[in-house]
């Protein structure tokens, strides 16, 4: 299995390259934190969508998982599913793992990280799947939705009907609520999935001339035929593009490791010190 | 029980009347107990509210008829328990408050005869009814919020949860000003609502009789230089300024709301609509209201820091009472401007998406809820294009009995019912189906087009009662109603296809039918004497080419349509357009219209509602503020906005001009080239005429001196209002007064009937007795403080043809003399409000009633006195409001209640405590000053020495107040009344819960009547049994000598107005008038203004009443007044009109068209 990292948001460039503390306290790029999930999954190759001008700095980034790098310039961008498409020619076929470089993901299961529980949830199913975490209503403009069943005795697994982009409230009411969600909660992408040739094959069909091409109206053409899940996993994602999203990263993954006593003494701290 | 359980609809559907026709009083007692278990176990709420309104039924109408009839059960009831017994007084504060069931529980708690006491048990009646209606909008307030796609919003409480941001293209690009997102949506014309099934229960409960078909229509006034345009125009920008700015351009109102509160506040000014717009749009999210956070941060997280939003309706040529639901079609713009700029909706410019289109009419719903408007189901049909089918769904989406064939396949969006509406058969939303183009071919649209002419008739009636009764109506299965609603629904498929197959001479001839059978049959009270004799008049004038007419809305007299023949539309609207003016001004005083007759031109919109952004504020030429694709509508919005805008703005300092006012200022110097006119205009506006308009030519001041102003005895009242010494709680009688109630026995005939009839026939024949109708005051229940004459307004269609109150009055006089074979005198008092219009009506009578008037001498005694309203004092309106026990109202209307009252409050204090009020046409100025003023206003204006000098035999007067339609020359009465020698005999009924305002009591020992207000304590008025009719029996020769006068003396011809002896008669007056309190009480009147527009102020008056004669009486040493307990028909008084349906169900309706059946030929 391949991967792919798509990072080539012009708002964000300089995202994979921040460095935060991992939850031993090393400085490490963000880049490399996904590198490093990818690589205790087993995947070894690895393709990054990148702006033209960013290649070089995000392989001094990735510094020791360098070697493994295709690095893909997208010039001319045409969004997030024309990014993705670019990496056709990478994958060869074979299936591969999907992921945001402007999320942190963290894992709850000490085993496994977030990718590793989805890649193996892609082996069992032999079917594409999106991670996914219910996402409050006041959030849901800004991510992917996902609607569909629960698959029956298989807890946290979905069986996708529809996936729409950013949905506005009343249309996530209206049409993506699932059984067994608490109210006002959505299942909003968690920034990864495990896709295969199909998706190509779809963003293809659906590529016009000088307009954006969505991830989102892909997959849902692979729901709308009956091939994708969706999964909660056990861990969460933090969006570093949201207000503090930075701050709250870095704040999850100093508290889940095994300095947390240090990190809450220092917070409490800031609290006494701050007005 | 078996018809409410029953799934068999043939004993489902059995009308009331059928259930209850041959039961035994037994048999009902043991229904009533049966459902009175049923209805609080029953989780159904369709059966628990049927269950409920047969519980109603049973008190109000079937059990009392039967107790009347002397019927008793079989279990031995003691004398005494059917005697008057008042309603306790914790069941009356239970009410008051809406605990209904409570109320149900301490009445019944008095024991089983509770079901058999005419008081106890009309307690019960309003208690269940209240129940029904109060179980039936929680259901449509639970439904409308627990609706999928509104329930986020009342879960985000912080302005961090708000998800909406605006859309980036509503901000400006470099240098420009923000755009205006400009918003323009139709009306709908209402084709056929088979018999109101758009009601939302009755939708809910019967999906498949909720069929409309509804048409979206453009409108101009007839011959405007525009054509036909969209009617609803909102626009919405984004300012520099953290506020919401609200601006309503046809009622020129604006306000900026600058914190959350102010924004709930609906009722604070008059831009309620556009709060509620704002709201149900989830730019502010109702989940917010009460939250303590600043509007600032949620506009911020919205818009961005420092900017806020500008919303502006307009409402172009429509006004109020069009009946083509302006006002949720304006909420439906508003809100889709709204979801369109936050990106809830799609495209920021173009028409909407089907379920676009769903979602903005749920939240129209919701934002009329919120807003305390009342919507129909089918009303936000102008948000959709042409012609649709609008038909209720079952809760699972498919629609109920199918008009069409195929029938539209069910979409997802339907299947939304919550949990907690399971019991309901049907969705709230109904399913809207696009008939032009599909079923209908655009020819038969275009034809339709060609043949209406729509009218506005001038009438705004509030339609608010209808619908309760048709409610009611529908929940008994009245069994003339119920047959009606069938029939309607046949008629409503006949519609359809007469438009599929372009016949429209067949559509106009089915909704006249419809009209004049089911929907009359319905509610005889959707028609009135002006629609039908303007329908009559057209049909004269016009001949063929007149096709028929169509009800547009809830009823008629306002929007109407009529179809002609398209060859001739157009040629005959000024026809038109002149019977409607004739009969506005024949129908001007006894009906309530707001405003002149209009025609429009239409045209059918194919759009629905649409948008466009226009970038206004952009530097070049002047063709820059009239940018594509609608350049007339966006151009005809800038003027508009600006002529309106533009005093304040050049008022203003350069220096504080905000920026998006230096925008506007540049657009005005752009757009000068061509409206220079209108915007030197809106700076220099026109003065208007010192007199105003409304039916009066003079002034305020002249007609003070003319109809006979006090100004010394007004200024003496203003002075004591203004120190509290008198006022709304010195109107009471002292704290320590003993107040005791009278027993029936003292109210019983004292004298054998026989021999009282023998005695009133004799002196009927002998010439003996008059009428007194007082028809001096304006009845401001009736109308709503319209200042229309009630003496005049023909409500009742007997045998067909509609009748006033004076006309039956007149009527039973003619009947007397029949019987009695002698002419009948019969006086109508008059007043300022009154005398002309009453004057004309009596100038027709021979000509219009021939055989009557040979009976009846009809005389009219015009007033002599009159009142200058006031302003009330802070203290009054604290007291009435505050202090005063108060109705608990729902939720909602609560709100809305205590915040007009907040604002009526801050206008009494702002124009001055006590201060004349003088704000209003002079009409609504001045007060009639109490019917005590009548009797002695017979002798001043020489009418009595008139009667006397003519008939000298009179000895009685029968005095009656307009509205109590059953007082006549009863002769077993009269009999009583001349063997008891007492100078006055007052007529009481046995109190029903609804009768307020004071009654019969023993006061320090003196039986007297006593007005509810004069009462020590509110809950006095509870322990009466008796409630005063006011008709009174009056011994002409007793009265004079109260005023210290002859017979002799008032036919001496010095005594005559303009006579030596007149002082001596003034002074007579005057002293007695000294002697009888003076009440201050607080009424609503009614101010017209802009286009059909209307507010209500509360205003002080003073009054004095003959009632007090009964207490004057006893203090002057001479013959107490006697009482006399007359019937509920004789004696009840038709003050509102939503007692209409009540009172023809009682049979008092059908007894007037048996009796007087001849006398009208």
């Amino acid at each position: 299995m391949k991967a792919v990292i798509t990072a080539a948001s012009p708002q964000h460039r300089n995202l994979p390259v921040q460095t935060l503390s991992d939850p031993k306290g090393e400085p490490v790029p963000l880049i490399s934190l996904h590198l490093r999930d990818l690589e205790a999954a087993g995947i070894h190759e690895v393709a990054v969508i990148h702006h033209p001008d960013d290649g070089d700095l995000y392989l001094e980034a990735a510094s020791q998982y360098r070697q493994r790098l295709t690095m893909i310039p997208q010039d001319n961008p045409h969004g997030f599913g024309d990014a993705v498409l670019r990496a056709a020619g990478f994958t060869e076929g074979e299936p591969f793992v999907l992921l945001v470089c402007d999320h942190l993901f963290l894992s709850r299961d000490r085993e496994k990280n977030c990718v590793q529980q989805l890649v193996e949830l892609y082996q069992r199913l032999q079917s594409p799947v999106s991670a996914v975490q219910p996402t409050h209503e006041s959030q849901v403009t800004r991510f992917g939705v996902v609607a569909g069943e629960p698959v029956s005795q298989a807890s946290g697994l979905y069986k996708v009907r529809e996936v729409r982009e950013k949905p506005t409230p009343t249309e996530a009411e209206l049409h993506m609520r699932v059984p067994g969600n608490r109210s006002g909660y959505y299942l909003g992408f968690f920034g990864i999935h495990v896709l295969g040739e199909e998706i190509f094959r779809i963003l293809e069909s659906q590529q016009e001339a000088e307009s954006s091409l969505g991830l989102s109206p892909a997959l849902n053409e692979l729901a709308r035929k009956g091939h994708l899940h969706a999964a909660l996993l056990e861990g969460s994602r933090f969006d570093l593009e949201a207000e503090y999203g930075l701050l709250q990263a870095q704040l999850a993954m100093a508290l889940s490791g095994p300095n947390r006593e240090m990190v809450l003494a220092d917070l409490v701290r800031v609290l006494a010190e701050t007005q | 029980m078996e018809s409410l359980l029953s799934q068999d609809p043939a004993l489902a559907d059995r009308s009331i009347e059928s259930l209850v026709r041959d039961r035994s009083l037994d048999q009902l007692l043991a229904d009533c107990r049966g459902l009175e278990d049923f209805w609080p176990s029953t989780d159904n709420l369709y059966l628990r509210v049927r269950a409920l309104v047969f519980l109603y039924y049973l008190h109000r109408f079937t059990l009392p008829e039967l107790i009347a009839r002397g019927e008793r059960p079989s279990q031995e009831v003691a004398v005494e328990d059917l005697e008057p017994r008042p309603i306790p007084l914790a069941a009356h504060r239970a009410l008051q408050l809406r605990n209904f069931a409570e109320a149900i529980e301490l009445i019944l708690a008095e024991g089983p005869e509770a079901r058999l006491n005419l008081t106890l048990s009309s307690g019960l009646a309003t208690a269940y009814q209240s129940l029904a209606l109060q179980n039936l909008a929680n259901q449509v307030r639970k439904s409308v919020r627990s609706e999928t796609g509104n329930q986020w919003m009342f879960r985000i409480g912080h302005p961090d949860d708000q998800p909406l941001r605006i859309h980036r293209k509503m901000l400006a690009r470099g240098g420009e000003g923000n755009p205006w997102l400009i918003e323009q949506t139709a009306v709908r014309m209402d084709l056929s609502h088979s018999s109101w099934s758009d009601i939302f229960f009755l939708g809910m409960d019967r999906p498949e009789f909720a069929k409309v078909i509804n048409v979206s229509v453009d409108l101009a006034i007839s011959g405007s230089a525009t054509g036909p345009v969209p009617p609803c125009l909102s626009a919405l920008r984004v300012i520099d300024r953290p506020v919401l700015r609200l601006v309503s351009l046809d009622l020129e109102s604006v306000a900026e709301i600058t914190d959350l509160a102010a924004l709930f506040d609906f009722a604070r000014d008059y831009l309620g609509l556009l709060k509620a717009a704002l709201i149900a749009a989830g730019i502010v999210p109702p989940g917010m209201e009460g939250s303590r956070t600043s509007l600032d941060r949620l506009l911020a997280r919205l818009l961005g820091p420092g900017r806020g939003l500008e919303l502006v309706s307009w409402v172009r040529d429509i006004p109020k009472g069009s009946r083509l639901a302006v006002s949720t079609n304006l909420l439906g713009s508003l809100i889709a401007a709204c979801m369109r700029a936050t990106g809830q909706i799609q495209n920021l410019s173009g028409p909407l998406s089907e379920e676009e289109r769903r979602v903005v009419a749920s939240r129209a719903i919701l934002g009329e809820w919120l807003g305390g408007s009342g919507g129909g189901w089918q009303d936000s049909g102008g948000v959709w294009p042409g012609a649709k089918l609008i038909e209720g769904c079952f809760a699972d989406g498919n629609i109920a009995n199918p008009m069409l064939t195929p029938s539209p396949a069910p979409g997802e969006e339907q299947a939304t019912v919550e949990d907690s509406l399971a019991e309901a058969r049907g969705a709230l939303l109904p399913r809207h189906t696009r008939l032009d183009g599909n079923y209908i071919p655009e020819s038969s649209i275009a034809a339709l087009e060609k043949s209406l002419v729509l009218i506005h008739g001038g009438m705004a009636a509030n339609v608010g009662p209808i619908l309760e009764m048709v409610t009611e109506r529908y929940l008994l299965r009245n069994a003339v109603e119920w047959e009606a609603r069938q029939a309607s629904l046949n008629c409503t498929g006949q519609i359809l296809e007469a438009l599929r197959s372009g016949n429209i001479r067949e559509m106009a001839r089915l909704t006249t039918e419809h009209f004049f059978g089911p929907l009359k049959s319905v509610i005889p009270w959707a028609s009135n004497a002006f629609t039908e004799r303007m329908i009559t008049e057209v049909s004269e004038e016009l001949g063929e080419k007149f096709w028929g007419f169509w009800m547009l809305g809830g009823m008629s007299g306002g929007g109407m349509g009529l179809i002609l023949d398209p060859k001739a539309c157009e040629a005959c609207k000024p026809a038109i357009a002149g019977i409607l003016r004739r009969l506005k001004r024949d129908y001007e005083k006894a009906l309530p219209f707001a405003m002149d007759p209009v025609t429009y031109d239409f045209r059918i919109n194919r759009s629905g509602s649409s948008a466009v952004l226009a970038q206004t504020g952009s530097p070049g030429s002047r063709e820059a503020a009239q940018p594509d694709p609608e350049p007339p509508a966006v151009g005809n919005f800038l003027k508009e906005y600006l002529r309106f805008q533009l005093p304040s703005l050049v008022r203003k300092h350069p220096a504080s001009r905000t920026p998006e006012e230096r925008v506007d200022l540049n657009l005005v110097r752009r757009l000068s080239f061509d409206h220079a006119g209108e915007f030197l205009a809106s700076l220099v506006p026109e003065e208007s005429a010192a007199t105003a308009a409304g039916g009066a030519d003079m002034s305020l001041d002249e007609l003070l001196l003319r109809h006979g102003f006090d100004r010394q005895q007004h200024e003496q009242i203003r002075d004591d209002l203004q120190a509290g010494r008198v006022g709304l709680r010195q109107n009471r009688l002292h704290p320590k007064t003993h107040i005791e109630d009278v027993s029936r026995r003292e109210l019983q005939l004292q004298y054998d009937p026989g021999d009282c009839r023998e005695v009133g026939e004799k002196a009927l024949a002998e010439g003996r007795c008059a009428m007194l109708t007082l028809a001096a005051g304006a009845g401001s229940r009736w109308t709503k403080g319209a200042g229309v004459v009630k003496a005049l307004h023909p409500f009742a269609p007997l045998d067909g043809t509609f009748r006033s109150f004076l006309e039956i009055h007149a009527a039973k006089s003619a009947l007397s003399s029949r019987q009695a074979g002698v002419r009948i005198p019969h006086v109508v008092t008059t007043g300022y409000l009154t005398h002309h219009a009453i004057g004309q009506w009596l100038e027709q009578f021979p000509e219009r009633f021939p055989g009557m008037s040979s009976g009846v001498d009809v005389r009219l005694s015009p007033g002599r006195s009159v009142g200058l309203r006031l302003v009330p004092t802070l203290r009054d309106l604290r007291y009435a409001w505050y202090e005063l026990p108060q109705e608990k109202l729902d939720e909602q209307a609560e709100k809305m209640r205590d915040s007009v009252r907040q604002a009526l409050m801050r206008w009494a204090g702002e124009a001055g405590e006590g201060a004349d009020y003088r704000d209003n046409i002079p009409m609504q100025c001045l007060h009639p000053v109490g019917h005590w003023y009548e009797v002695p206003n017979l002798l001043l204006n020489g009418t009595l020495q008139g009667l006397l000098s003519d008939y000298p035999n009179l000895q009685v007067l029968l005095l009656h107040n307009i509205d109590t339609l059953g007082a006549s020359l009863d002769p077993v009465l009269l009999g009583h009344h001349l063997l008891s020698g007492a100078p006055l005999t007052y007529e009481v009924i046995q109190r029903k819960f609804e009768d307020v305002g004071g009654g019969l009591a023993r006061v320090n020992g003196i039986t007297r009547l006593v007005e509810g207000f004069a009462l020590p304590r509110e809950e006095d008025e509870f322990r009466l049994s008796f409630y005063n009719t006011l008709t009174c029996w009056i011994d002409i020769d007793a009265v004079l000598r109260l005023f210290g006068l002859s017979r002799g003396d008032l036919l001496d011809p010095e005594m005559m107005p303009d006579g030596a002896r007149f002082p001596e008669l003034q002074a007579a007056v005057r002293s007695v008038a000294a002697r009888m309190p003076t009440y201050i009480t607080l009424k609503e009147t009614k101010k017209r203004w802009g286009r059909g527009q209307e507010d209500i102020f509360p205003v002080l008056q003073f009054e004095r009443l003959w009632g007090d004669m009964s207490a004057y009486l006893p203090s002057q040493g001479g013959s107490a007044a006697s009482f006399i307990e007359v019937s509920r028909r004789r004696g009840q008084q038709l003050k509102d009109p939503a007692q209409l349906d009540g009172w023809v169900r009682e049979g008092t309706l059908r007894w007037f068209e048996e009796h007087l059946r001849d006398v009208w030929k």
